[in-house]
């Protein structure tokens, strides 16, 4: 009764929540006059003054235009774009940085602004801002504000703000040990970027906008961070979280950040930091990449004169100033900054990010752009964890030009024709010979005479086959036909069996190393083996445990070891990666009695994959239980007691009696669950990330890196999905034949 | 029938060491299982939503609140509060999916166990390879076809891409389950004059519960949790499900951590709750006198 009492609670509860939306979309009341879509995702205090600045907005146009914001995860902001614009959806207005301008142009999801649409004049901007939202002489945004590195220093350590590298090296004699004079995310090229620039680096140049980033004089910047390590200028395991915790702990003399930081911790609570400008190196003053924040024009807004009415108001003088006073955000005119004498924070911030930008670029927003940030990091992290720098420089070249590689020459229509036609008329003679064999099968003999023959069958299944052939079987056709083109300026380009081959067939020297197909599938074999058998392993034995009924607490139990499963594994897989970290992590701090203080996880192969192996263990594991859970309780009581009558062991009664009842509920399962560890993404992606040097990247991740990351290579990631789906499917047939000739 | 204490009825009393082996695997367990969720807990907690360095034990310094508020009282441009209106939205487009996919599997799991036709084994292949195929691709197609069946952006739309990706997967476990209960049953109830329905409705469908339980709690969380298609699919915020806004707490520059790990906490009750109502179908399962027949 308790239960029934319990699940009418469920119920009711659930109505309640389900009926909100109704409840609450009657009582609201639309806005009069034009519909204005604005899409972004801002959060915070940057939500407050956006939405702020809205309501003035709509207050001033009350009855003509009225705005509604959209916030859009980050994530997924440019696919939901890209998706939805070329087909007359989605935003009329949307803020991004800058540097996206080259795909939203090249899939024709930004128009061009109208004349005078910009709000100040373009000789009114700080130099690169306007340059950076332009293409072909067209303006395409209204830059609302830029992001640009300063120095954050600690005022105990560093009286003075710190003008030179030299400056910040003369601290470290005097630095209590374990503090460091400089930190900063050595681990991405943005924050790298002072250095790099310093060192006279280019990312793209030339018309074709060749990638420079690895050639000399900017290799040389890729070997600093090593070297300010050696000279212990710099912390170990220098990443974001892990430079600001130490900042804020106030062992760190200055560290490099954007204007969204503010100091917390100790150092932040006593207020003992200052803002400076980049210190200077090698003679010049310090710059840093420029990202511009704007306001676009959707190309598929139909009211541009009132989403232009918007985009003036939001980056001109009202923006501006509501930005400057509540957020500290830069102003984007030349002459905004007008200062003399003690400055506030908020100044001495603004007028380090104008030298920033001044001395720096505004990044490229070149498609290419997209390429260059992995390869970069893989070269910074061999670099700081002083492995041979030459050799990852030597590969991510080579990276480079594979992304280069693409796309390649055109081939006919005509070989898609073939193609096509000569998979049709394969899949239809297999097809037909299947239901010829099947027709004539013993098995179809038995049926016809039980009366469980055809077409009985097909009211029961047609729901379910129908809905998957059209929603799952068919996007997977089209998915695969992809790998036979590539992408290139918004269009798809038939290439035959290109992608296949450069896959298949790489130069001979970089066929088994790491980013290769080979040496990607063979960790990929690996891990879903291990997986697979851990997963099993644990399962079973949790479930058994959690049988006999003298257990007190049972369910209790059954809950507490079912949560990893229950809760999304974007925030558990974050958490082990959390507790993997080689200074804070809960791992090493568990471990340190055996000598693992400071051990780095992530900097060899065996113990990232291993860290990965627990983490997807971790996850996994109760859903195996879970079915072992639902198997034995179909296990007729009867035939175990007379199994006991019998006098079996009870070794004898697992194996004999236990183990065959629950494989026909379990071998299904093993075989979904090895597919999906086989395609296991998100553990990969967030907890080691490919790390060390994508050595620990399964085939579905180097898939996800060569559509994301790697030059949105889409019909290459698509060769990848179908050399995936090919192999799975082989191992699918050994695998059922295996248990069928066991069963014979 | 007596659901409770069916399940070892044939074990003998467990010896004092067998009790104090299992109980001991059993504790084990359960720290190894929460150790993490703890600190997913701790850095929910934490005011900075960060955390600072701080020892193997996950216990909180200081707690706050904060983030939890921030997560559940959050609110919309119009001032609706959006935490409500998105939980019922998940919770709906969740359980319509998984009604829908269940009953569909359901239906084709039984005409695949216990039905002969041409094709039959290559369907089921079918269905199994559906599932090896990475949705890095897929996607895309998919979402032509939904624009072109004009269920783009409508929370209909959604439902029908949840409740038909785990079609194949309920048709594959619920056969198993099907699979596993004798023929004889249905075979005899055949010859007595029962038509296929009623032996699916009255007959089989009771004894396979246990894998509706599984099946259905599958489902759900699938569809539950997740976010990449419904935050390209949707586009209004009162139509959004809660991982949506659960992803926008993170990204870019400066993330809130501590929302995010209260906002997945939170999100995470539900599926507790669903498997509390499961469970009891998976350990109630069958009794033996239906088998004999």
């Amino acid at each position: 009764m308790k239960r029934r009492a319990a699940l009418l609670v469920a119920v009711l509860l659930l109505l309640v929540a389900i009926s909100f939306r109704p409840l609450v979309s009657a009582t609201h009341e639309a806005p009069k006059g034009t519909r204005i879509v604005l899409w972004h995702s801002q959060r915070g205090a940057e939500l407050a003054v956006l939405e702020s600045l809205l309501r003035r907005f709509n207050d001033a146009h009350a009855g003509e235009i009225y705005v509604e914001p959209l916030a859009v995860p980050d994530a997924s902001f440019k696919d939901k774009l890209l998706r939805t614009v070329p087909r007359g959806g989605g935003p009329d207005l949307f803020i991004r940085p800058h540097n996206e301008l080259g795909e939203l142009l090249r899939d024709a999801v930004a128009a061009p602004l109208g004349e005078g649409a910009l709000p100040y004049r373009e000789s009114e901007y700080l130099p690169g801002l306007v340059e950076g939202l332009s293409k072909d002489g067209k303006h395409y945004g209204a830059p609302l504000t830029f992001k640009a590195l300063v120095v954050f220093y600690n005022t105990k350590l560093s009286p003075k703000p710190p003008r030179t590298l030299d400056d910040l090296e003369a601290l470290r004699p005097d630095l209590p040990s374990g503090s460091f004079p400089l930190a900063y995310d050595a681990t991405s090229l943005f924050f790298h970027s002072p250095f790099f620039l310093a060192a006279g680096g280019e990312v793209l140049s030339g018309e074709h906008e060749q990638f420079t980033l690895f050639d000399e004089p900017a290799a040389t910047s890729f070997r600093l961070p090593g070297e300010l390590r050696a000279r212990e200028i710099l912390p170990p395991e220098p990443t974001y979280n892990e430079m600001v915790r130490l900042f804020e702990e106030g062992k760190v003399a200055a560290i490099i950040n954007g204007p969204w930081y503010t100091p917390k911790g100790a150092v932040g609570d006593a207020g003992a930091w200052d803002v400076a400008p980049l210190f200077s190196m090698n003679g010049k003053r310090g710059g840093s990449f420029v990202t511009v924040e704007a306001v676009f024009v959707s190309a598929s807004s139909r009211n541009t004169s009132a989403a232009e009415a918007l985009l003036g108001f939001l980056g001109g003088p009202a923006g501006q100033s509501a930005r400057r006073s509540e957020l500290s955000l830069p102003d984007v005119r030349r002459d905004a900054f007008d200062v003399a004498g003690a400055m506030s924070l908020a100044q001495k911030i603004e007028r380090a990010q104008r030298s920033a930008l001044e001395q720096g670029v505004v990044t490229p927003s070149s498609v290419r752009m997209g390429s260059v940030w992995r390869p970069a990091e893989d070269v910074l992290r061999a670099s700081i964890s002083r492995g041979d720098v030459e050799d990852a420089l030597e590969r991510a070249r080579y990276t480079l030009e594979r992304v280069d590689a693409g796309p390649p020459k055109k081939q006919s229509k005509s070989l898609l024709g073939i193609v096509l036609a000569a998979a049709l008329l394969g899949g239809t003679v297999l097809l037909v010979r299947q239901v010829r064999l099947d027709v004539r099968a013993p098995e179809a003999m038995r049926a016809k005479l039980l009366g469980s023959w055809g077409k009985s069958a097909l009211g029961f299944l047609a729901p379910g086959l129908v809905s998957t052939a059209l929603l799952v079987i068919a996007p997977m056709i089209a998915g695969a036909l992809m790998s036979l083109f590539e992408y290139q300026n918004g269009s798809f380009e038939f290439v035959g069996f290109t992608n296949f081959r450069e896959i298949l067939f790489p130069p001979a020297e970089h066929a088994f190393e790491a980013r290769s197909f080979y040496f990607a599938l063979a960790v990929t074999v690996l891990w879903t083996v291990l997986n697979v058998v851990l997963h099993l392993t644990l399962g079973v034995i949790m479930a058994l445990l959690l049988r006999p009924a003298w257990i007190r607490l049972r369910s209790v139990y059954r809950i507490v070891l079912v949560l990893p499963w229950a809760i999304p594994n974007y925030i558990t897989a974050l958490m082990w990666k959390g507790m993997f970290n080689a200074q804070v992590g809960a791992i090493n701090a568990l471990l340190s009695p055996f000598g693992f203080e400071g051990f780095a996880w992530f900097d060899s192969f065996h113990t990232a994959f291993f860290a990965n192996l627990v983490t997807n263990t971790w996850l996994g594991f109760p859903f195996m239980m879970v079915v072992t859970l639902g198997a034995l309780s179909s296990l007729p009581k009867e035939v175990e007691e007379a199994a006991t009558l019998d006098g079996a062991s009870r070794w004898q009664r697992l194996r004999h009696v236990i183990f065959p009842h629950i494989k026909p509920a379990l071998i299904p399962s093993v075989i979904l669950g090895s597919v999906w560890t086989f395609n296991m993404f998100n553990v990969v992606y967030l907890v080691s990330g490919g790390e060390p040097g994508s050595k620990t990247d399964i085939l579905i991740s180097e898939a996800y890196r060569w559509a994301f990351e790697r030059g949105q290579r889409y019909g290459y990631a698509a060769a990848y999905s179908v050399l995936i789906f090919a192999f799975l499917v082989l191992y699918g047939r050994a695998t059922s034949r295996a248990g069928e000739e066991r069963a014979t | 029938m007596t659901a409770r204490n069916d399940t070892d009825a044939a074990e003998q009393k467990p010896g004092l060491v067998e009790v104090v082996l299992v109980y001991a695997a059993l504790f084990v367990a359960s720290l190894v299982v929460l150790y993490p969720i703890l600190w997913v807990l701790k850095l929910a907690l934490s005011p900075s939503g960060r955390l600072a360095q701080s020892g193997p034990l996950p216990w909180p310094d200081e707690a706050s609140l904060e983030s939890f508020r921030a997560f559940v009282f959050a609110e919309d441009f119009y001032g609706r509060p959006i935490f409500f209106i998105q939980l019922g939205n998940s919770l709906l487009v969740s359980a319509a999916a998984t009604l829908i996919g269940v009953v569909f599997a359901l239906s084709a799991a039984y005409g695949f166990s216990r039905f002969a036709f041409p094709l039959k084994q290559t369907g089921l292949k079918a269905m199994l390879i559906s599932q090896m195929f990475p949705a890095v691709v897929t996607a895309v197609p998919l979402l032509f076809l939904l624009d072109a069946l004009g269920l783009f952006g409508t929370t209909a739309g959604l439902v029908l891409i949840y409740a038909t990706t785990s079609v194949p997967f309920s048709i594959w476990m619920l056969k198993g389950y099907f699979d596993v209960i004798p023929r004889d049953l249905d075979e005899s109830a055949r010859l007595d004059g029962a038509s296929s329905w009623i032996i699916f409705t009255r007959i089989l469908l009771p004894l396979v519960r246990p894998g509706i339980g599984i099946t259905a709690l599958f489902s759900f969380m699938n569809a539950y949790n997740e976010f990449i298609m419904a935050s390209v699919f949707l586009d209004d915020v009162t139509t959004y499900t809660l991982p949506v806004t659960l992803q926008q707490s993170v990204g870019g520059f400066d993330p809130s951590w501590g929302v995010f790990a209260a906002g997945s906490l939170l999100l995470s009750i539900p599926v507790v709750v669903v498997f509390f109502f499961v469970q009891r179908q998976m350990v109630g399962g069958m009794t033996a006198g239906a088998v004999k027949g």
